[in-house]
């Protein structure tokens, strides 16, 4: 098994900042899940890494990257986090024991599971798809459209304990879940080592722990951010491509803008966090705005009839590795996504959701439509598809932990 | 395997509850009856209440026909829900409140958990310890009635449920996407339901409705719809009477073999959902422009 190593080995970082502090062997023996530091060729790399240290945790970022924003009653710890991966990944966290977190959140898909709409462990059909976790640990809100939801830790909740729909299975089962993990020996040494004050397994460990892992799923090494740090070149259609996608023309970066290009952002030492819901024109059932239920956005929970179809603009980091698109995965691939911000809406001609969704009341000003040739065209997919981290979907540091094939899905 | 799970839950994350068990177990002798030589003080007020299905006791496990417009035959796999804010009424209309014991498992602030199922039969899902109960102590005086709230408070409604105590922690009242809890969960299978029609039928009851107002980093502030219904009976005796719910009564206007398509099964509280105005209206609540005419779910015995 090897030592985690950190993904910025050997690069140079070129935009230095005070409060980064040169990383020792030590301090990633401190980092890595399996401790296994002691020698070998795997450690000598950090030496020439940066590495942030945030109230005594050593993130591994990206050079340009702040580091997450951590709730204060959820600290980071190496421990919680190595517990946290062995717990994301571990399928007894399901009533039947045949899914865990990492079912429908797939490293390789950037923790998507390449479904329209999730499917949960006894098989109920969830209304959304399962959101990437890419930099969900900048993420002030968590889900689709909840503005509720603000910690990984109060969601993980949902999926264990949600019955409509069912997904993980756990509700009413909790004590079964502690008997499960208890029965784990590794979980009798990582349960301690993470919580050495009070080493219960309950509810609060368990969620906080994976709520740790989560938030390293850190992306930062796609073509763009290597060009941006000044590494390599974009190609000459992505360069295009990264023209019109800031264009007014277009209009992406409105919604998908900034460092995580998304909106809703937040990270440490931020002023406050950005939370941003917008209305894309995927629907107009009615004429008056209406989406098929139950995926009314915002109003969901507002209940103002301006939030109907309004919901998070996700990341676009890793967008080529989490089709299908949309809440609901109704839209397959980019090129079709183009097709519908080109038109400024969807329009569906019959069946149950009919309508223009370009004509809907509550559509962001944005969602205005634009014409590209197919150069243009080819040039935007390029720049998306250059927002793929390889390193983020291959590092073995945010992998199964278990032994292959035993708990895994 | 019951027991075995519930003591290590008691074990596990509630270690004081043994002793709150045993005060349950005997609350009922020690409540309720007023001693003639003990000094003027505080009395204990047991508030008992029975679960019964169109007049018949409730119990897990057992069929129950008859039940809405369409004389369905069910069979219940769970029935609790919280009530809390009681007050004892007097004969003037003074509201004095019920001070709850603090008991552990049950009772938190002036919050309680009634809960009448008990693990067996079709309620494999719920927990082997039932609470018929809500006790508490009250200044001596003469009360005539009793005014109570279905639901769980805001103030404990909107908390972190992965640390949250007895009866907070129970998740299978966990209500997250909506911020909150299940104020009351009842729910049905029909075992002979034909092809096409609703195969199980479920009342959840719950603030909707909940968004941060202003920061909306913070936690819920304010829930478009509360729906804790405030309950009164005027003329109520504690040492004598008890309180009927009857789920039965909760779903006299309700055509058991339908789910409205496209909405939740049964009334899980959502707007737009054509099965909720005869179950809400029964709960007291006005629902999207349906006026209830009083509560028939609960009743004095």
């Amino acid at each position: 098994m090897a030592a985690f190593q950190s993904q910025w080995t050997g690069r140079r970082a070129r935009h230095a900042r005070m409060h980064r502090v040169g990383a020792t062997a030590l301090a990633l023996c401190a980092w890595g899940p399996t401790a296994s530091c002691g020698g070998g060729d795997e450690i000598l790399g950090p030496l020439y890494t940066e590495i942030v240290v945030t109230s005594d945790f050593a993130w591994d970022l990206p050079p340009d990257f702040p580091a997450p924003r951590v709730p204060e009653d959820n600290p980071m710890t190496p421990e919680k986090v190595e517990l946290g991966r062995r717990l994301f990944y571990d399928t007894r966290l399901s009533g039947n024991e045949t899914q865990s977190c990492a079912s429908c959140h797939i490293q390789e898909a950037a923790f998507t599971d390449r479904l329209p709409r999730g499917v949960g462990s006894t098989g109920d059909v969830h209304p959304r798809a399962s959101m990437s976790l890419t930099n969900m640990g900048y993420q002030p809100v968590l889900t689709w459209a909840n503005p509720n939801l603000t910690t990984l830790a109060e969601q993980a909740l949902i999926p264990m304990f949600g019955e409509d729909p069912v997904e993980l299975g756990m509700s009413g089962r909790e004590e079964e879940l502690f008997a499960r993990l208890e029965a784990e020996p590794i979980y009798r040494r990582l349960f301690p080592a993470a919580y050495p004050d009070d080493p219960v397994i309950n509810l609060s460990t368990i969620t906080r722990a994976i709520a740790s892992f989560q938030r390293i799923l850190i992306s930062g090494n796609s073509r763009i951010d290597q060009a941006r740090r000044g590494e390599i070149a974009l190609t000459e259609s992505e360069r295009l491509g990264q023209n019109l996608f800031f264009s007014e023309r277009m209009e992406c970066f409105h919604c998908h803008g900034g460092l995580m290009f998304t909106g809703t952002n937040d990270f440490d030492g931020k002023s406050s966090p950005e939370i941003e819901f917008h209305n894309n024109g995927l629907y107009n059932l009615d004429g008056n705005g209406l989406y098929p239920s139950p995926n009314f956005g915002l109003f969901e929970f507002t209940q103002r009839p301006e939030d109907m179809g309004r919901f998070k603009a996700p990341t676009l980091r890793n967008i080529e590795l989490t089709a299908p698109y949309m809440h609901d995965g109704s839209v397959a691939t980019l090129d079709e996504v183009l097709d519908h911000y080109s038109r400024g809406g969807r329009l569906i001609a019959e069946g149950p959701n009919a309508g223009d969704g370009r004509t809907n009341p509550n559509k962001s000003e944005f969602v205005i439509g634009f014409e590209l040739t197919a150069r243009e065209r080819q040039a935007v997919i390029d720049y998306l598809k250059a927002l793929t981290d390889h390193d983020f979907v291959a590092n073995p540091a945010f992998s199964d932990p278990w032994v292959e094939g035993s708990r895994r899905r | 395997m019951k027991s075995t799970r519930l003591s290590t839950s008691f074990s596990r994350i509630r270690p004081h509850s043994f002793v709150a068990l045993a005060l349950v177990l005997t609350a009922s002798a020690a409540c309720g009856e007023d001693d003639p030589i003990a000094p003027a003080g505080p009395i204990d007020v047991a508030i008992n209440f029975e679960a019964r299905v169109n007049g018949a006791s409730f119990a897990c496990g057992t069929r129950y026909s008859n039940v809405g417009t369409t004389s369905s035959t069910i069979e219940l796999t769970d029935f609790r829900f919280y009530a809390h804010d009681f007050r004892l009424v007097a004969a003037n209309g003074q509201e004095t409140p019920l001070e709850l014991a603090q008991d552990g498992p049950w009772q938190l602030d002036n919050l309680a958990l009634l809960d009448f199922e008990n693990a067996t039969g079709a309620c494999g899902n719920g927990t082997p310890a039932t609470n018929t109960s809500v006790r508490g102590t009250a200044p001596a005086g003469d009360y005539v009635g009793l005014r109570f709230r279905i639901g769980v408070p805001f103030e404990l409604n909107h908390q972190d449920a992965s640390t949250a105590s007895a009866p907070l922690d129970i998740t299978r009242l966990f209500w997250n996407w909506n911020g909150g809890y299940k104020f009351a969960r009842m729910d049905l299978r029909r075992p002979d339901a034909l092809e096409g029609e609703a195969q199980g039928w479920n009342v959840h009851l719950g603030s909707t409705g909940c968004t941060p107002t202003g920061d909306r980093t913070a936690p819920a502030t304010s829930c478009a719809n509360e729906y804790r219904p405030e309950i009164e009976f005027a003329a109520f005796d504690h040492a004598t009477n008890a309180i009927v719910a009857d789920y039965g009564r909760l779903l006299a206007g309700t055509d058991l073999r339908v789910n409205t398509p496209g909405t939740a099964s049964g009334c899980q509280s959502f707007p737009g959902d054509a099965d909720c105005p005869p179950v809400m209206n029964r709960f007291g609540l006005d629902y999207e422009g349906s006026v209830s005419s009083g509560q028939t779910f609960l009743s004095v015995n």
